[in-house]
């Protein structure tokens, strides 16, 4: 908990100083997609410090393409075992 | 912001060809001596004819419209909501690529340098290595390749020379008698990793000032995937098909047999020193490309917006990647190859259908 705390004070240190920059670009776009993209990143950093679960960008690629991707697994395999 | 931008044609092939080698240049005889066995450099050789055939077809699209990126193109010519669908689905590509070459380095150096460091620690300061790179923007990091290009040239061609005593020419014979169905089949995983990989130039091509620029794109990727056939047939040449084959990193492996005079002994550091920069470049292009993406969807003023919060996104993501090496190697053999396809190969396909049919369209409206 004590890391959590740690990383979303730094962070926070980091979007000021990251807002700072975005705010002279006077552009509302830029400043609501790190102000999200900030929120987003952060929520994954802190899900990773306590252990919480993750997607797995594998496991989604793999739901999508296995089916597709298992005959050539299984041709592969059968020249490994010769 | 990438309207100004520009960099050599020179420095562009040596992006190229720090892309083909990246993580490759490790693993890759491994996973085609798997399959081809004795026969795994005819493996790498097949994959690169089908690589430099993919160049053209890039070059293709790259021509159609020379101004603008991957991104853009897919708006021009799929419509506006299509093409951001589109491009959305090809930054999640160059996302997962990015966050496999980091994993894949953190891997390495947690098993194999830094063995009691955790892989999150090492990951992060790649990472923010890579971010400066993409904050500062391609003219720099493309300069960054050429500083370190030829470090990395001579680093190849000294493991190459230092281990040629130890090479044995059995190790490699019956040479394309046996077991060739297999090399054939040794090529499939390699399409997708490094060669479809090359499709995310297409996201800043416009910014290399050459007018040969399709000839550099065709050179950079023959130049890279030689090298790799001449790496996978020394590494069978001096380890032989089992060795290769049980290691992960059978390179690495090939830079500790170096041993002159019982005096130059174990300089494996070779290895890693051309491993480490083809790795931070490729996976600065892949962060760049991810990053020129967003900015194109969300149709920001400035790509350094988004910088910041995919450093932590990226980190997170390559840490819960994977549970282990075994398991992205038959995630590399199975799912991978029609991932890589479709972005790779359908995907640039489509795009020169409808150029095809946009310009017949064009044609007929303008003709009355």
């Amino acid at each position: 908990m004590v890391q959590a705390s740690f990383i979303c004070l730094l962070s926070l240190f980091i979007f000021l100083l990251e807002y700072k920059r975005v705010k002279k670009l006077q552009s509302k776009k830029d400043k609501w997609t790190l102000s999200i993209g900030f929120m987003i990143a952060l929520y994954f950093i802190v899900s990773m410090i306590l252990d919480l679960p993750v997607p797995s960008m594998n496991k989604l690629v793999g739901k999508v393409f296995q089916p597709v991707g298992e005959p050539f697994s299984n041709m592969l395999e059968s020249f490994q075992d010769q | 912001m990438s309207e100004l931008v520009k960099i050599s044609g020179r420095q562009f092939t040596i992006l190229v060809i720090m892309n083909v080698l990246g993580t490759a240049i490790i693993t890759v005889p491994a996973i085609v001596s798997a399959y081809g066995k004795q026969n795994g450099w005819f493996s790498v050789l097949l994959a690169t004819i089908f690589g430099i055939g993919m160049v053209v077809v890039y070059n293709a699209i790259y021509k159609k419209n020379p101004d603008k990126n991957i991104y853009q193109q897919l708006e021009l010519l799929f419509g506006k909501w299509i093409g951001k669908l589109l491009s959305f689905l090809f930054m999640l590509f160059a996302f997962h690529i990015t966050i496999g070459n980091l994993r894949v380095m953190g891997d390495f150096i947690t098993t194999q340098i830094l063995i009691e460091t955790p892989v999150e620690m090492v990951m992060f300061l790649a990472l923010i290595t890579c971010f400066f790179g993409v904050r500062y923007g391609i003219e720099v990091i493309a300069r960054a390749a050429e500083i370190f290009f030829p470090y990395i040239i001579l680093s190849i061609f000294l493991l190459l020379i230092l281990v040629t005593p130890e090479a044995e020419i059995t190790n490699i014979q019956p040479i394309l008698q046996t077991d060739v169905a297999g090399a054939f089949a040794g090529a499939l995983p390699l399409l997708g990793y490094p060669f479809l990989e090359m499709v995310l130039f297409l996201a800043f091509m416009q910014n290399v000032n050459n007018k040969r620029i399709e000839k550099q794109f065709l050179v950079g990727v023959t130049i890279g995937g030689l090298l790799l056939v001449v790496i996978t047939l020394v590494c069978l040449l001096v380890l032989g098909v089992d060795m290769t084959t049980r290691n992960i990193y059978p390179t690495y492996i090939l830079g500790k047999k170096i041993s002159i005079a019982d005096f130059l002994e174990r300089i494996e550091i070779l290895v890693a020193i051309i491993w480490f920069f083809t790795i931070f470049f490729k996976i600065t292009i892949g962060y760049y490309v991810l990053i020129i993406g967003f900015k194109q969807l969300l149709q920001l003023k400035d790509y350094k917006t988004t910088t910041i919060p995919f450093v932590y996104v990226l980190l997170v993501f390559a840490v819960f990647m994977r549970p282990s090496v075994v398991e992205q190697k038959q995630f590399l053999t199975s799912a991978w190859i029609p991932f890589s396809l479709t972005f790779g190969l359908v995907l640039p396909v489509l795009m020169l259908v409808a150029g095809l049919f946009k310009n017949k369209k064009g044609g007929q409206q303008q003709s009355p």
